[in-house]
């Protein structure tokens, strides 16, 4: 188990590399020069420009820009923001909490409702259930987030509010203006719940839900088809057949050996999802005015905030990265075969 | 009274296309402490067979049966909740892949545990110790370490010891053994059949064993029930299908194994491929392709299984050996 | 040879006793859509034919403004036929832009797919045959590409090159590459490792008629199935990136553009809202629904899994 670790860390390293430069030719991409594009009409102040351009170290040769690139990442800089002129990595973390919120009660979601829908498509397949629930799911995978998030405008909180106003969902920040939690954990709920005002916690789930269910779909249509053709897979078994003819309940073989064994795949593609999230909340928070990295980075990119893109493409990567590394811990978990390193 | 009573079992696998019968109108009579060899070459049903009776077929099969009854119960009628309570206690079944046949993700001896959970009321410490006793008991050395083992951490044959284990843990009153040492090397093929046998007279089980090896039957059977395409053709005791095999096929299997055919000559093999059984194929008899004793009536009729004066049953119309049929 | 009298007769043995098993679903064998296929390649090729025809289909210009027409619901909530589809919030015929989108939607589609698979293929073929260096460091750099969300990182190319036509195009092919050189790639070691790769190596072929003449062909299937569900993606993130203001400018008629300006107008003029949406969801929804197909029909393995 060790051994495999070590092995993927070490896999990780030129992976690592190519991400540094990556997110540094990204910004040498800019047609013309980065300082002049980012100035606009300003460029036309020289001194303005120099000043810029040393502070950046542009004047300097490229490989020696891109050391100096290492060099400023390993101490944890990431430079600063043009707009607001906050260290860029203060500002992600910042924000991030909120695009963790968010990402977590969608993949919550995703896992809670997709896996039980796959293993009931799977149980009954063939079924009108099963054919129900995979052409939901193939609609859901093809759904485009950001029309699925203004149609959830409309049903959930336009329509709702002409039928039962009190039940009309919110569908702009993260809770209502009369609520103001101090920021604790940087998560709503948890510092909804702590400020001890009444209905603050519950204002702030209110405004997590459509969020979380327009995000989430996608995932779950995804863990769905996944559970089940997983799930059919298993079922197919040898020890699935004598775990039933030990005279097991069909409720046990399908959970304690069928969806056990199921759940490696399961857990590879909850993994590979996150980073299909994380590109879901641009367009979710952009939706739902959600103050995470997502609108952060857009507003960046309509800024032309180039050290926030360059700085927030890398974190999300790390990000992404370490999540497919906690995968691999998962599996060994999981699955005695690879922690025993067979 | 029999153990063990089933009558006229079918299983049909049918598709959009056709229509697949893989056991058709099986009978089957079994004494208490009684061993039976169900022999046959792959495909002719004995493995699905048993699956049916233990309801373990999943659709597309369609099992079909006048009665199945165990020890007084009739299990055609009974729940399936009622069913679970005798399967895996009172009747136990072995597979031929043991590796396969454990879950990959749970200790051994945990699965043995689950076995015990779910028919016997104990405590979870008592268990364990009853589960590491019954690995003892199968010959696993260090049963209290290898409680701990996965299934991959295991050989074959410890793994088929290890269902051994399971299947006993219970004290059932039949052992199902499918092909139980058809996936091991050969030296511990004996090993396994001598720990079977032993099992078998301390526990006083009945046993069916399933086997195309007809040497392993030999051994341990007193008596044996040979299949093709789905159908018993011959039963006999064992001795005596041995020595004089009635039903052609059953003569064709036995000229079959390599150890009694003598050096230089080839071994024998029958013509052509088994037939693929549709409900319309049973209007004749289903070897008549095959059989160098086919006549006119054999490709007209179906064979009934008839029985003979001494008790046995075949379903030739031209049998071997004459003996005198009432 | 001794001979009984022939046992008798056949007898009625067909069993008529009570099931035992669940009763029998029916055994369908493939894709358990399958039944709809025929409708999506139908719905696929009426789009292909639309998009082709939009110019002499549409009854209006794309982008002409009706400024005595803003926000007119479709004909069949009250509109008037001559703006079959109504009108968005300058006035312009919804039918028609919606017929142009649909044009400028699988053009982007499809050459974004095309600018992602020849480079693709080429990397991953030499990725596979040359493993320890070249493929060693093109696996990583994808690597590093797959860890960046792939939207994210089709905004940020838009960004660095700005907005436009091309550059949407050369965004999503960047966001594609990396899935099509690793599959490429697993194709091709597998092929590689065959005997008759070894074979003709033998005989002197050289590593580059080798890769194109004897691997690509048997890595084809899986590459077709991923270039199906690649166009989808990609009709997907153009809309995307429309949505975020980030594709084509401003009178262009593109699906996602279309929808970013209709959120103020979704209480007062939904269709605004349900036509673009829907054009998107049925184009990809068809065109996955006949990649499931085609990967039913090229891998066999899968058949019963999916």
């Amino acid at each position: 188990m060790f051994a495999f670790l070590l092995g993927r860390l070490g896999m990780l390293l030129p992976t690592l590399f190519g991400l540094t430069l990556l997110t540094f030719f990204l910004v040498r991409l800019l047609p013309g020069d980065p300082v002049s594009s980012m100035l606009g009409i300003m460029a036309a102040d020289t001194t303005l420009r120099d000043a810029l351009t040393a502070q950046m170290g542009l004047d300097r040769p490229l490989p020696l820009q891109y050391v100096r690139y290492l060099a400023a990442l390993s101490q944890g800089d990431l430079g600063q923001s043009i707009a607001t002129g906050e260290p860029v990595l203060a500002a992600f973390f910042q924000r991030f909490p909120a695009t963790l919120e968010l990402t977590l009660a969608a993949m919550g979601l995703a896992l809670l409702a997709g896996i039980p829908l796959g293993t009931l498509a799977a149980a009954r397949r063939d079924s009108l259930i099963d054919r129900g629930i995979m052409a939901l799911a193939l609609t859901g995978y093809s759904m485009p987030i950001y029309w699925w998030g203004l149609l959830a405008i409309l049903f959930f909180s336009v329509g709702l509010g002409e039928i039962a106003p009190a039940w009309a969902l919110p569908v702009s920040g993260r809770i209502a203006v009369e609520f103001d939690p101090d920021p604790l954990t940087g998560f709503m709920l948890v510092d909804s719940f702590l400020s001890e005002e009444t209905g603050a916690l519950r204002s702030a789930l209110e405004h997590l839900l459509l969020p979380s269910l327009v995000l989430g779909t996608l995932p779950l249509a995804v863990i769905a088809r996944m559970t089940r053709s997983s799930v059919l897979e298993i079922m197919r078994e040898d020890y699935v057949r004598a775990a039933r003819a030990k005279g097991l309940s069909p409720a046990r073989v399908l959970v304690a050996h069928v969806l056990r064994n199921a759940l490696t795949p399961i857990v590879t593609v909850a993994g590979l999802l996150v980073s299909v999230l994380l590109g879901g909340a641009v367009l979710t928070e952009t939706i739902f005015a959600w103050p995470g990295i997502g609108r952060w980075m857009i507003e960046a990119v309509w800024q032309r905030d180039y050290p926030v893109l360059q700085g927030g493409l890398l974190l999300i990567a790390l990000l992404v990265i370490l999540v497919n590394f906690l995968v691999d811990v998962l599996h060994g978990v999981l699955n005695p075969r690879i922690r025993h390193g067979t | 009274m029999s153990l063990l009573e089933i009558d006229n079992l079918s299983v049909r696998f049918r598709s959009r296309t056709a229509t697949t019968e893989a056991v058709r109108g099986l009978d089957l009579r079994l004494g208490a402490g009684e061993t039976l060899g169900l022999v046959g070459e792959s495909g002719s049903g004995k493995s699905m067979a048993m699956l049916a009776f233990l309801g373990l077929v999943d659709p597309p099969g369609e099992v079909a049966a006048h009665g199945i009854r165990f020890n007084g119960i009739n299990l055609l009628d009974a729940r399936p909740a009622e069913r679970r309570r005798i399967i895996g206690k009172d009747i136990a079944m072995i597979f031929q892949d043991p590796v396969m046949s454990l879950n990959p993700a749970y200790r051994v001896g945990e699965q043995i545990v689950e076995s015990l959970r779910v028919h016997a009321r104990a405590s979870r410490p008592a268990m364990r110790a009853r589960a590491v006793e019954l690995l003892a008991s199968v010959g696993i050395p260090e049963a209290g370490t290898r409680f701990h083992a996965y299934p991959h951490q295991l050989s074959g044959g410890m793994c088929q010891r290890v269902m051994i284990a399971m299947a006993i843990s219970c004290a059932p009153k039949l052992l199902i053994a499918d092909e139980p040492t058809t996936a091991l090397d050969v030296t511990v093929q004996a090993q396994i059949m001598a720990l079977l046998s032993r099992l078998r007279e301390q526990h006083r089980m009945a046993m069916i064993l399933i086997s195309h090896n007809l040497a392993v039957v030999s051994q341990m059977a007193e008596r044996v029930a040979v299949m093709y395409a789905g159908e018993i053709v011959e039963t006999a005791p064992a001795r005596k299908l041995f020595a004089r095999p009635r039903h052609p096929y059953s003569a064709a299997l036995l000229a079959a194994i390599p150890e009694r055919t003598p050096a230089g000559v080839p071994l024998y093999s029958l013509p052509g491929a088994a037939l693929r059984r549709t409900p319309e194929a049973g209007r004749h008899c289903l070897l008549a392709e095959r059989c160098p004793r086919a006549a006119e009536p054999c490709r007209a009729h179906h064979p009934k299984l008839a029985e003979t004066v001494s008790g046995d049953q075949v379903r030739c119309f031209f049998p071997l050996h004459a003996e005198q049929i009432p | 040879m001794a001979s009984s009298t022939p046992v008798s007769a056949m007898e009625p043995e067909s069993p008529r006793g009570v099931p035992l098993a669940r009763a029998p679903a029916s055994p369908r064998q493939g894709g358990i859509l399958n039944g709809v296929m025929p409708l999506a390649v139908l719905w696929l090729f009426c789009l292909f034919a639309m998009a082709a025809c939009a110019p002499w289909l549409a009854p209006h210009d794309p982008t002409e403004q009706f400024r005595e027409h803003l926000l007119l619901p479709p004909a069949w909530s009250g509109g008037t036929l001559a703006f079959p589809f109504g009108t968005d919030d300058l006035g312009r015929d919804m039918l028609s832009r919606l017929l142009h989108g649909a044009r400028l939607s699988l053009m982007i589609g499809l050459a974004a797919n095309i600018a992602a698979l020849v480079p693709g293929v080429i990397l991953g073929l030499f990725a596979a045959s040359h493993p320890r260096c070249f493929g060693f460091f093109t696996m990583r750099l994808m690597d590093a590409l797959l860890a960046l969300p792939s939207l994210l990182l089709a905004v940020a190319v838009v960004a660095v090159l700005g907005a436009g036509l091309v550059n949407t195009i050369l965004a999503i092919a960047l966001v594609q590459l990396p899935g099509v050189v690793r599959l490429t790639r697993a194709a091709a070691l597998d092929e590689l490792g065959r005997d008759y790769v070894t074979a003709s190596r033998m005989a002197g072929a050289g590593t580059i008629r080798l890769l194109f003449a004897a691997v690509l062909p048997n890595c084809l299937p899986p590459l077709i199935v991923q270039a199906t569900l690649g166009f989808s993606v990609a009709i997907l993130d153009v809309a995307a990136l429309g949505f975020l203001g980030l594709g084509a400018p401003p009178p262009t008629p593109e699906w996602g553009a279309m929808l970013a300006s209709a959120r103020d107008f979704i209480e007062t003029a939904p269709w605004v809202v349900y036509l673009p949406g829907m054009a998107i969801m049925s184009a990809v929804l068809a065109i996955n629904l006949f990649g499931d197909g085609l990967r039913d029909w090229l891998d066999p393995k899968l058949r019963m899994a999916m």
